[in-house]
């Protein structure tokens, strides 16, 4: 059983499933699991072995309870990460939503939003192709790459969505309401209540909203809208609220 | 055993069952309730209604709690007892655990249902004309550890040792987080 001793002998798919692992079923399960996936054996191997033994095993694997470097490659099979601030719309529609649902599952996908191709035009400058393929369709090429050479991109991207979000909060106001307990919920009165199903609907639907009022209620727009670049439209909406047109 | 009230109480864990032993430690691990009320439970378990000590004196109940509770030797001596013959049946154990044991008396220990002492007894104690897929299946361990609750509670011991020691030795040495 070949045992491997850092983070880059890790591949993009390995480290999801990693994460995706049940911890709640205990730190036995849970180290089967992980050995079972890093190792490439079924966790049957793993589960035949004396407990002893496995716990020597897991020793070795301390670099496994670090998180991998926060270091990304810009330059990936062939394709090179477009630059966050010339996102277009959709894009970061996309991203925004893999980055709420649990970034680590959606690496993958990620990546294939990023991660572009690129090619010279007839000037000698370099263009990004456009966002016009199924980004979970491209995730397939990433996830036999090092997770070392991704990883990183989770935070970087992180860090400008939070520049982002900062930047316009202005226009992002009552977005992202968490989900009320049980409890929470019986302490409402009903008007209360339905007053949070409203914000909850409103939140849910708030990009295909915005689109929908950009475009003017026409979705034949909407592609369009959605192609244009992030911060051009962003820097729209705020001219359109403060200027209440 | 101990007499209390006229009647004769298993007290000590070679006249306790491992059923009866379940119990009591699920009582005494019931932080809800105060010490004098768990004892009322622990009582009323054993056979003693707990009416019958509504006109007794603290101090003597305070008496008999403390008898009830001495255990006159040390439980880490006991020898092992590696085989179990149930329903003409022989079961072997030892002391030792695989990484599947260690998980399924983990899920035992987290789920902490009733019965979880016999269950893990049924992991470690079995049966050599079975094969490894019968002897996991939850049917099997179910219907053992059935058998293995009526058993002497003292047969349990070591193995319960056994298994805290292992257990908390690779805890303390290894500390397992999540890679996130």
């Amino acid at each position: 059983m070949y045992l491997p001793k850092q983070w880059s002998e890790i591949t993009v798919e390995q480290f999801i499933e990693i994460s995706e692992i049940d911890k709640e079923q205990g730190a036995y399960y849970y180290n089967t699991e992980v050995l079972s996936i890093i190792c490439n054996e079924p966790t049957d191997v793993i589960d035949n072995l004396d407990v002893d033994e496995m716990f020597k095993i897991v020793k070795e694997c301390k670099w496994a309870l670090s998180q991998p470097s926060n270091k990304y490659k810009s330059e990936l099979i062939g394709m090179k990460v477009k630059p966050f601030n010339k996102l277009c719309l959709y894009e970061y529609i996309d991203l925004d939503y893999y980055f709420t649902n649990n970034y680590i599952s959606n690496l993958a996908n990620i990546c294939g939003i990023l991660y572009r191709q690129t090619k010279i035009n007839e000037w000698g400058e370099e263009i990004i192709e456009p966002y016009e393929y199924d980004c979970t369709i491209r995730a397939d090429k990433f996830l036999d790459l090092p997770i070392t050479d991704v990883y990183g991109i989770i935070s970087e991207f992180l860090k400008f969505r939070e520049n982002f979000l900062k930047t316009y909060q202005n226009l992002f106001q009552g977005e992202e309401l968490p989900e009320l307990t049980a409890e929470e919920k019986a302490e409402l009165t009903p008007e209360e209540l339905k007053e949070e199903e409203e914000n909850k609907k409103d939140s849910k639907w708030s990009w295909e909203r915005m689109i929908y009022g950009l475009c003017n209620n026409d979705l034949t727009k909407s592609d369009k809208i959605g192609g244009l670049p992030l911060t051009y439209v962003f820097n729209m909406m705020g001219m359109k609220k403060e200027l209440e047109i | 055993m101990v007499t209390i009230l006229g009647r004769d109480i298993p007290n000590r864990i070679e006249e306790l069952t491992i059923e009866q032993f379940e119990s009591i430690t699920d009582i005494n691990n019931n932080k809800e309730i105060d010490p004098v009320d768990r004892h009322l439970q622990i009582f009323e378990y054993l056979g003693i209604p707990e009416k019958e000590f509504f006109d007794f004196d603290i101090a003597d109940f305070i008496d008999i709690v403390k008898e009830f509770n001495t255990v006159p030797e040390a439980m880490g001596d006991i020898e092992p007892v590696g085989v179990l013959e149930l329903d003409g049946f022989t079961y072997t154990a030892e002391l030792k655990l695989t990484v599947r044991e260690t998980k399924l008396i983990e899920k035992i220990a987290i789920h902490k249902q009733k019965g979880y002492i016999s269950d893990m007894m049924a992991v470690m104690f079995k049966a050599d004309h079975l094969t490894t897929a019968e002897h996991y299946s939850e049917a099997h361990l179910k219907l053992k550890s059935k058998h293995i609750r009526k058993l002497k509670a003292e047969i349990c011991i070591p193995y319960i040792m056994f298994v805290a020691n292992k257990i908390k030795k690779q805890i303390e040495n290894v500390p397992t987080e999540a890679v996130e």
